[in-house]
């Protein structure tokens, strides 16, 4: 196969010089002239009826210049999902009624944030209190509040059901009848959040053609724009989601946020640029959060550690909207049965409303939660029937070509793989219960592992991209995408593909992204595979450009355009040293014989090509994923056994991407991901109390520092390859390993110390607890 | 998040400071490194009119010691210019450590040792050094000045003796007692930054001739409504030799002197293991 | 409230700016100067974020009054590279793969050239807990790490 110049490659980022030196525009960067910042009232109640809304003192203050509430709204509610079995359930300002502190009632824009803060207070706002419910559990109990009608075809008498998921196959009584052992765990992920480092903006400008323009820090333009359309009652192409540099997002800023809405329609009203940034305190007390979920999960098996069956059920605290609530509890089921073969499931997830602001995906959706349950109760079978971990995961992993449930393949699925070099890599078994020997020890150190699984391409919206690369007279490419970089380099790994199929260099490509007027459609970075389906369309564009391009340097050359080679910058004929040209020169003789025509490229991609739609959010029955990434991941850690306190000493994350791109990238998401993990196991936390948010603040919610740093290893198993002609198949990197190292390190900290939490985050005190439960002998 | 509007005055001297307290009393606010004012009053948990910056007046980040009186410290010193001075190095190591400790590299720039203690947080990490090495605070007002002792000065969470109309102008630490050193221990909430969860400190001044404790003093932040001192426990190494019975002893009353309100249980098993680790690693520095 | 004249030096030229005594010096360099570099992340001094230098000094600008910055020389990120030359820690965070979203970059590497200019030759637990105050949600500090040892040994 042909050496390739830069796929594969860890060329330095596209937007790095722009970053390191201050330049990037980040949406809470832009100005425009006669902008206006605008603020947002929220409740203070969890559970209350409005009656009434007086903003006429408000409106009188000098320096205000629109005042808004839902009256001045078409009532059109929005939601992170809308199927007709799952319609919208939102209004982007409270109608009648709110149901978590800090939902969004009214919004003013003034000439400065101090006069729109003096503003708020004006607003005179009368409520009356209902009773409110916040435990999930206690929500779905007969008597409790209801926050909405529970939905129509769940069939038990349980109230405040958004969503409910069921599947299975085989029979799961018959299997633990049948099973050498059973074990039945309750595990509960707690509620974190994001952290990204650029709180919610958006700067929205209307201008008196009846265009309005809008900067967002988002996770994709396109279904901004679509559910600002939407809910202001405009035709999508008087929308224009502009491209802003995004300071993290991580699941936190996918679908439509109230202040996006607000700061459009005080813009309307207005008639000036309106920009609302909002404070760290009301992104922790009011923004979406991850979801919390708790697994129930009983497995049966084989005297010989073989899976029989699994009884999952999962609950699911979606907030006081759906949210994306009925994804997660779909997806749970997906990371039950992605990593290992299981005869017999049963598998129930609900998705239930509390009256707490509402959840939203965070960087694995679930999968660090499930994983956490399954991989923690996977340890423990293995202890109880004398088998090594790795031999158990060994035993039950998926293996290349299984077709799973869902009919889908896990093609060259390289989790085998990924298992064994983990383990040796880190010298797994030699290190794996030395504490037994060890037990004076005050720091005891601790091997854990973790096996996660992600899906890579799945029919969400339908997730497509299209793209356009244009050659510029000067010999430059002008890359047109959607995608949008959010910080995990999808800007850079695009040009990487343009720069392999055209034979230019990376400086030599500009490009034009993530713009819903300019650029086509593309689904956005939220949905795991940008590198698939976003790069697959660049990198038809980019050989439809070169095919066009190969037609006139043919003629140039005297030679068939079967025999080009594109390569350094040149059109060169194979195996015929000498004959050739530039690349630059290439395009000015297409610009003559086209007779000024440009070489446009047009490439479009879109996943699951033959399968019309996403795989049933209440059934699973449906084809999801063109590809699966899997990876196995080891978590080293030092536990102080007087103080409880945990060090994350290593991380090793064995992987399987298909192949990376630009390694140097997947490497960092891979130490972000590690950073997350380590946060998520060992100390992050947003507190509630009644629905109000406790951790408002960077001290009270911690989050890795510097001096946290995890020494961080990587193990490449390469399982799919780049080719010229062809797309490529790839996986994603940008959230699976977080469950992993979720579940290793709570591994680690019970080969450590004997101790197993089930409830995350492990507190130094749980610990502490649990060897005083057993009587101060871990072992 | 934007600071709400004030009047502002640099005064440049400390006289001058006093009579805008004097003038606007309730309604001011000092000025030093800004870190705990400015974030008070974006959070409008307080909201002066008035502030007034000492950062004008000249001399006030001196650090200076002298043989007979010992460390005396001007109301601009900086956490950093603590952590770095020689003197605080090598003749009170334990508070250069805690003030290492503090905030962050940036914090540590920007906040005021005097600042810090005007704050009266629970989980200060200079308090606990600062009140075994038995810490005065020189106080000036229009009038008149007088001298407390640091223990009397923290009189609830974020609240000082401090009068509306006082500055305070020194902190004087006196010189420790030959044979003696200490030692500050500490946990924090969660990851590696931000507050305390227990802080130790220990001071131990041993007789060189029999090995018994002349003097003992257990300072605890973090785990009551204002840094403490365990006198209790104090008490129970005070002349004695110290074998490891009796520290354990110490470091279980030092513990059952503690009235933690978040996280209790874990607070105070912590003041326990942290107070035994700062006696040992206090004996083991005097040797 | 009436607004105070003042001189700021920044990057080795001076401003003459006509504000109110509130406006901290983020503030001032973020909207009166165009300077959108340092940036806010929380405005209540733990994340770092908006860390300028001061004298050389790494301090937090959400929390320092514009008027108290006067007669000092303020560094922001847009004033390291001189005549085009990229400073060697901007070169080694794009070399070495520290940047991703690039919200909390200048911050890093304003505070990472005050610990270099302090210390040349620092160990990664200096480097480490000098940069405990810059919060990075992205890369883990790994290839920061990486960045700073490497500009520190004159790596290029």
């Amino acid at each position: 196969m042909e050496e390739l110049s830069f796929v594969g490659k860890s060329v330095p980022r596209k937007d790095g010089v722009e970053k390191a030196t201050g330049r990037a525009l980040y949406t809470v960067d832009m100005v425009l002239p006669g902008m206006l910042w605008g603020k947002i009232l929220r409740s203070p109640y969890p559970h209350a009826r409005i009656l009434n809304i007086d903003t006429s003192r408000a409106e009188r203050l000098p320096g205000v210049k629109a005042v808004i509430t839902e009256k001045d709204t078409l009532g059109i509610k929005h939601g992170f999902v809308e199927t007709p079995r799952y319609p919208p359930d939102q209004y982007p300002l409270a109608m009648d009624r709110v149901r978590y502190i800090g939902e969004e009632i009214a919004a003013v824009a003034a000439i400065d944030e101090y006069v729109a803060e003096e503003a708020l207070n004006l607003i005179q706002v009368d409520y009356e209190e209902l009773p409110a419910v916040f435990d999930p559990e206690e929500a779905m109990k007969p008597g409790a509040p209801e926050i909405h009608p529970s939905h129509p075809k769940v069939r038990e008498p349980y109230k405040n059901i958004g969503g409910k998921t069921e599947s299975g196959w085989g029979n799961v009584e018959k299997g633990f009848a049948e099973s050498f052992l059973v074990r039945e765990d309750r595990f509960d992920g707690q509620l974190r959040t994001h952290c990204y480092m650029e709180p919610q903006a958006t700067l929205a400008s209307f201008d008196f053609s009846g265009k309005l323009n809008v900067w967002t820090s988002s996770q994709g333009p396109f279904i901004k724009r679509a559910k600002l359309a939407t809910t202001l009652g405009l035709p999508f192409s008087n929308v224009r989601v502009l491209k802003a540099y995004v300071g993290g997002a991580y699941g936190g800023k996918i679908d439509l946020f109230s202040h996006e809405f607000c700061a459009s329609l005080l813009s309307i009203k207005a008639r000036r640029p309106v920009k609302i940034v909002c404070t760290r305190e009301e992104v922790f007390g009011a923004a979406r959060h991850g979801q919390p979920i708790f697994v129930q999960l009983k497995t049966g098996v084989k005297k010989d550690g073989t899976l029989v069956a699994q009884q999952v059920k999962v609950i699911n605290n979606s907030g006081a909207y759906r949210g994306s609530g009925v994804v997660v509890i779909f997806l749970c089921w997906g990371f039950v049965m992605l990593c290992y073969r299981i005869p017999n499931l049963k598998y129930e997830g609900y998705s239930v409303y509390t009256n707490n602001p509402v959840r939203a995906p965070q960087r694995g959706h679930g999968a660090p939660n499930l994983r956490f349950a399954v991989e923690s109760q996977m340890d423990m079978i293995a202890e109880e029937l004398g088998i090594d971990p790795v031999e158990i995961r060994l035993k039950n992993a998926r293996q290349k070509g299984d077709i799973l449930p869902n009919e889908d393949s896990v093609r060259n699925c390289g989790l085998v793989e990924c298992i064994e070099r983990a383990a040796k890599t880190t010298q797994f078994k030699e290190k794996y219960g030395r504490n037994k020997s060890l037990a004076k020890h005050r720091i005891r150190k601790g091997i854990g592992m973790g096996v996660s699984s992600y899906f890579s391409g799945s029919l969400i919206y339908p997730n497509a991209s299209a793209a356009i690369v244009k050659l510029n007279d000067d010999g430059t490419v002008s890359l047109i995408t959607g995608a949008l970089d959010i910080g995990q380099g999808a800007e850079t790994i695009l040009c990487q593909i343009v720069a392999e199929e055209l034979g230019v260099s990376m400086d030599d490509i500009r490009v034009v992204a993530a713009d819903t007027e300019t650029t086509p459609v593309d689904i956005g970075a939220w949905i795991s595979g940008g590198a698939y389906v976003s790069g697959n369309a660049v990198k038809i564009a980019a050989s439809d450009a070169r095919r066009q391009l190969f037609e006139v340097a043919a003629q140039e050359l005297e030679a068939n355009p079967e025999d080009l080679i594109a390569k350094n910058r040149e059109i060169s004929v194979k195996d015929s040293p000498g004959r050739s040209i530039s690349f630059t020169q290439a395009v000015a003789a297409s610009i003559a014989k086209r007779r000024g025509n440009p070489i446009i490229g047009q490439g479009h991609y879109r996943t699951m090509k033959d399968v019309p739609a996403h795989p049933s959010l209440a059934t699973t029955k449906g084809r999801w994923s063109d590809n699966y990434a899997f990876d196995a991941q080891v978590a080293e850690v030092e536990v102080d056994m007087e103080t409880g306190q945990v060090k994350l000493v290593k991380a090793t994350t064995a992987h399987d991407c298909g192949f990376p791109i630009n390694p140097l990238i997947v490497e960092g998401q891979i130490d972000g991901q590690v950073s997350m993990a380590q946060g998520h196991a060992l100390w992050e936390e947003v507190l509630m109390k009644e629905g109000q948010t406790l951790t408002t603040s960077f001290l009270d919610y911690k989050i890795p520092c510097a001096k946290d740093m995890v020494e961080s290893h990587y193990v490449d198993v390469i399982t799919e390859r780049y080719e010229k002609d062809i797309p490529y198949h790839t996986k994603e990197v940008g959230e699976g390993y977080v469950s992993g190292m979720v579940a290793a390190i709570s591994n680690a900290v019970y080969d450590a110390t004997g101790v197993r939490v089930k409830t995350l985050p492990i507190l130094p005190e749980k610990i502490l607890m649990g060897l005083k439960e057993k009587g101060n002998k871990p072992h | 998040m934007r600071i709400p509007k004030f009047e502002y005055f640099r005064p440049l001297s400390i006289e001058d400071g006093c009579s805008l307290l004097y003038k606007h009393k309730t309604e001011a606010k000092i000025l030093a490194g800004g870190t705990d004012l400015f974030v008070k009053m974006k959070k409008k948990e307080i909201l002066p009119r008035v502030v007034i910056s000492l950062n004008g007046v000249q001399k006030l980040d001196r650090i200076e010691w002298d043989d007979r009186e010992g460390l005396k410290i001007g109301p601009l010193v900086t956490h950093d210019a603590l952590v770095n001075h020689p003197i605080v190095r090598e003749k009170f190591d334990f508070l250069s450590e805690a003030c290492f400790k503090i905030g962050t590299r940036q914090v540590r720039n920007m906040g005021t040792l005097v600042g810090n203690l005007c704050n009266a947080s629970p989980s200060s990490d200079a308090s606990a050094p600062l009140l075994v090495l038995e810490t005065k605070l020189k106080l000036v007002h229009l009038y008149g000045e007088r001298t407390i002792p640091l223990q009397e000065f923290f009189i609830g969470p974020f609240q000082t003796a401090l009068d509306p109309q006082e500055i305070v102008v020194e902190v004087q630490i006196p010189k420790p007692a030959p044979s003696t050193a200490g030692s500050y221990q500490y946990l924090h909430k969660a990851s590696s930054v931000g507050e305390t969860l227990v802080g130790a400190a220990v001071l131990l001044t041993m007789d060189p001739k029999d090995s018994t404790c002349q003097e003992a003093r257990i300072g605890l932040s973090s785990v009551a409504s204002t840094p403490i001192r365990a006198k209790t426990a104090e008490r129970i190494l005070k002349g004695k030799r110290l074998e490891e019975k009796i520290i354990r002893e110490a470091a279980q009353v030092a513990s059952d002197e503690t009235q933690p309100r978040s996280r209790p249980w874990y607070r105070r098993e912590m003041t326990r293991i942290l107070v035994e680790r700062a006696i040992l690693q206090a004996m083991e520095k005097i040797r | 409230m009436k607004k105070q004249l003042i001189e700021l030096r920044v990057n080795g030229e001076s401003c003459e700016l006509a504000m109110e005594s509130q406006r901290t010096l983020l503030e001032v360099l973020r909207e009166d100067l165009g300077l959108t570099g340092a940036k806010e992340a929380c405005g209540t001094g733990e994340c770092g974020a908006c860390t300028v230098l001061i004298d050389g000094k790494p301090i937090l600008s959400c929390l320092t009054l514009a008027i108290e910055a006067q007669g000092k020389e303020i560094t922001t990120i847009e004033g390291l590279a001189k005549a085009g030359e990229l400073h060697p820690l901007q070169k080694a965070f794009i070399q070495y793969g520290a940047i991703q979203c690039g919200y909390c970059a200048s911050g890093m590497i304003l505070n990472a050239k005050s610990i270099l200019d302090e210390n040349p030759k620092p160990s990664r637990e200096e480097i480490l807990k000098g940069l405990e105050g810059n919060l990075c949600r992205c890369t883990g500090y790994n290839k920061i790490l990486d960045a700073v040892m490497a500009a520190s040994i004159g790596k290029d």
